[in-house]
């Protein structure tokens, strides 16, 4: 069937559904107003990369810095700064957060690093006051949260969204 | 499964964008039009494949747009309501020669824009040798010239 036989209307056959339009005129004015704010949350870092996302938790001794959000396969950077500890450094990141993400790079290389059921340990020859950081690719969507730890410190909790 | 859930949230991103920019939103009525739709297309193009550009995944991805436009097109044709959701329905402009000023407002389209079109394509002389406008689902508009009768 090629459907119902649109109504003249002035002797113009159409069906102009205006009904329908001005119920849909009310939903995109509303629709519009939201998608609109969208490239404003863009820039405050609403999906990453913005002028807000960037969260530094931490405490005495030691502040971890990372992207509140990030994007799957887009590189996200954790910045670890350590104010006070003793060299060599070990730095652990818990399995619960890290198998989320693909290590890209880590900055300064790591003098070792050791593997633990529950947790990754990199060790690095870094004085207080240096930073390590890790380019972390996001492999899964939706929450990661854990730990990163600096020995001798208390732990750091992080926690980041990835969209897809 | 990856590459067929990419083409599906494109799809329907895309669908949402285009049904809500409007009739003339995206219908290539000025060269900006078009530059935008290369940039989108070119933007979306990369979401669409990721990192994979094997043949099997671009034929996965290809078949997967097309087999979905095909249930769109027969959803519209099956369902007079979910025609007008994805495709929109016509609005006339121009009624017996009488100008729907609210409608031409609400759709930004201003009277140049329907003399232009009816200069073009019915070669129409000025506004009273109109009978009909209407701005179709393309976001194009046709004319429909009042005969010697009408005038």
């Amino acid at each position: 069937m090629p459907g119902p036989a649109p109504p003249v209307v002035n002797g113009l056959q159409i069906d102009q559904s205006l009904n329908f339009q001005r119920r849909f005129d009310r939903i995109q004015t509303i629709a519009w107003r939201v998608l609109a704010l969208l490239p404003v949350a863009a820039v405050a870092g609403l999906f990453g990369g913005g002028l807000f996302s960037q969260v530094t938790a931490g405490g005495a001794g030691v502040e971890v810095s990372y992207d509140r959000f990030g994007r799957r396969s887009v590189d996200t950077q954790l910045q670890v700064t350590v104010l006070r500890a003793r060299p060599p450094v070990a730095v652990s990141i818990s399995r619960g957060f890290l198998d989320g993400y693909d290590v890209s790079e880590v900055r300064p290389q790591p003098e070792h690093v050791t593997a633990y059921a529950d947790r990754l340990v990199f060790t690095f020859a870094t004085r207080p006051g240096a930073s390590v950081a890790f380019t972390l690719q996001p492999q899964h969507l939706g929450s990661s949260s854990g730990t990163v730890t600096v020995a001798g410190l208390r732990p750091v909790p992080v926690h980041q969204l990835v969209y897809p | 499964m990856e590459p067929v859930l990419r083409a599906l949230s494109c799809y329907l991103l895309l669908l949402i964008v285009v049904r809500l920019s409007g009739k003339r939103g995206l219908a290539q009525v000025t060269i900006f039009d078009l530059i935008l739709l290369l940039l989108i297309s070119q933007t979306v193009g990369q979401a669409l494949i990721g990192d994979d550009s094997s043949l099997t995944t671009a034929a996965v991805i290809t078949v997967t747009l097309v087999v979905i436009n095909r249930v769109n097109d027969a959803a519209a044709h099956r369902w007079a309501d979910m025609s007008h959701v994805l495709e929109d329905a016509p609005l006339v402009l121009i009624e017996n020669g009488h100008v729907h000023d609210d409608r031409m407002t609400h759709m930004k389209i201003r009277l140049d824009d329907v003399l232009e079109t009816a200069r073009l394509d019915e070669g129409v002389e000025r506004l009273e040798q109109i009978k009909h406008a209407i701005l179709e689902r393309s976001g194009a508009i046709s004319i429909i010239p009042a005969d010697a009768e009408d005038r």
